[in-house]
């Protein structure tokens, strides 16, 4: 742009207020604080779950008992009466804490993938965001602590409606919790660096049918993968539900191989959000600040 | 002084959106920059606004770095940018209360200064509405009701449809308004348009 399409129209205003002490001032502002930031952002998230959380929190009760009924008097009753159960388990006893993996998996990908392109996309509320004294980082830290809300509220919905209708053997049940946040996360994070990759939603398809279906099917939440054929057990260990799964699992029912491969599937799950951090941070950057 | 640009730059890959630009506004001016399409008018605006980085040259916005101090220009900015950027599916009042926090204003700080706005960009019997259904025109007031929660020391606007003119001289939303109204904003501010 050259200088001579530069135009300054008349002053119109006076010089403002000045002293007034505090932020709502227009002198030099007291920076607002990590934690302020971040409640700030949080307060965004919350202030749209407001609006939606009637039409969510259905959602949160209906599947777990769809499962239930499903897995637990259908599938369960057969495999049962046919097999003897699972390891010394009743199928719904088997199935039901790594359902409770499998759910975050999915409430995660709900959170993670339209929800974030449209903040970059539709309504812009991350560029609107980041017109103010926030930072890239503390939008990423909000939205992902709203998505922690979101799972711990559909994991607790999951497992006490589980745990009424008999499908926990014990109160080890409450680690389902923890752990399908944990597990939840593990896909979030690293779904909203994949989002902040993409310029449209095409690549959701794929996401969906060639990565989150199969891992459902794939990562023991309905059969031991040991089931599976030698060369594919491999995919399951490099997958965050299959450790969700197993995690889960054992911490409900008190079948544990043992406590090192407990420690090894926490680790894996951490390693899967730390990275994701890595990158969704920087690719946020790429996409926010250009 | 408020901006002061000597040899901006900005330059995505090989193509150069401005080219060594120098500027300078002061205090009480409104200061517009006027160009054809692809002038490069936007990129400066973001520059100044302090999310987008200047390629090369001296930027400083109230004499500081938006490189190095960037969020704490932004708390001294009221920016309003070119898409409305709006949440639609909230209320009027909501968006501007969300907007406040984010500011480091308090509840009451929030509720206080969008009270006035609203009043000031005639969106008040409008407070407790989605936005989605409202007029164009009602969401842009409402955005630049919005660039000015935290009392701004300047307000970058983008897309001067705002300007002060003969019709719109007694309002600082001049045109956006509809005719025949004069409100003061409760705290004025500099204009800087792009």
């Amino acid at each position: 742009m050259s200088s001579s399409t530069v135009q300054s129209t008349a002053t119109t205003t006076a010089p403002g207020g000045g002293g007034r002490a505090g932020r709502g001032g227009h002198g030099i502002r007291e920076p607002l604080s990590w934690p302020e930031r971040i409640r700030a952002v949080v307060g965004y998230f919350l202030t749209v779950y407001r609006r939606t959380w009637r039409g969510s929190i259905i959602g949160r009760f209906a599947s777990p008992l769809f499962f239930l009924l499903a897995m637990g008097l259908g599938l369960g009753s057969l495999v049962d009466a046919t097999a003897g159960g699972v390891g010394g388990l009743s199928y719904l006893h088997f199935v039901v804490p790594a359902i409770v993996a499998t759910q975050s998996m999915w409430v995660a990908m709900g959170e993670s993938t339209y929800q974030v392109m449209g903040y970059f996309k539709w309504n812009k509320m991350y560029a609107a965001m980041l017109a103010t004294p926030l930072r890239v980082a503390d939008i990423l830290t909000g939205h992902l602590l709203t998505v922690v809300f979101h799972l711990a509220t559909a994991t607790t919905i999951f497992v006490a409606v589980a745990a009424e209708f008999g499908g926990f053997a014990g109160w080890g049940a409450l680690w389902c919790i923890p752990i399908g946040v944990l597990t939840g996360l593990a896909f979030a994070v690293p779904v909203f660096a994949y989002t902040a990759s993409q310029q449209t939603e095409d690549g959701y398809n794929i996401l969906f049918r060639m990565v989150v279906s199969p891992l459902m099917l794939f990562s023991g939440t309905f059969f031991p993968i040991a089931q599976l054929p030698v060369w594919l057990q491999p995919i399951a260990w490099a997958t965050p539900l299959w450790h969700g799964v197993e995690l889960a699992r054992g911490a409900a029912t008190g079948v544990v191989s043992s406590p090192v491969a407990a420690w090894v599937h926490v680790a894996a799950l951490l390693a899967f959000v730390g990275i994701g951090w890595v990158l969704a941070l920087r690719l946020f950057t790429r996409r926010l600040v250009a | 002084m408020l901006v002061s640009a000597r040899g901006l730059t900005k330059t995505f890959g090989d193509f150069v959106a401005v080219d060594g630009i120098d500027v300078e506004v002061r205090r009480g001016e409104a200061f517009g920059f006027l160009g054809p399409n692809g002038a490069g008018k936007s990129s400066t605006m973001r520059m100044i606004g302090c999310v987008s980085p200047a390629t090369g040259g001296e930027l400083r916005i109230f004499g500081q770095d938006p490189a190095v101090d960037g969020p704490a220009i932004r708390a001294r900015l009221g920016s309003c940018p070119q898409a409305d950027m709006l949440d639609e599916e909230l209320t009027v009042q909501e968006n501007l209360w969300i907007y406040g926090r984010y500011f480091g204003l308090t509840k009451a700080q929030t509720r206080k200064r969008a009270t006035e706005l609203l009043d000031f960009a005639q969106l008040t019997d409008r407070r407790g509405d989605k936005v989605e259904p409202l007029s164009g025109g009602m969401k842009r007031r409402l955005t630049i009701a919005r660039s000015l929660i935290n009392n701004p020391r300047t307000a970058p606007a983008r897309r001067a449809d705002h300007r002060p003119g003969p019709a719109g001289a007694a309002h600082p939303l001049g045109p956006a308004l509809p005719a025949q109204t004069s409100r003061r904003d409760p705290h004025h501010h500099d204009a800087l348009h792009g």
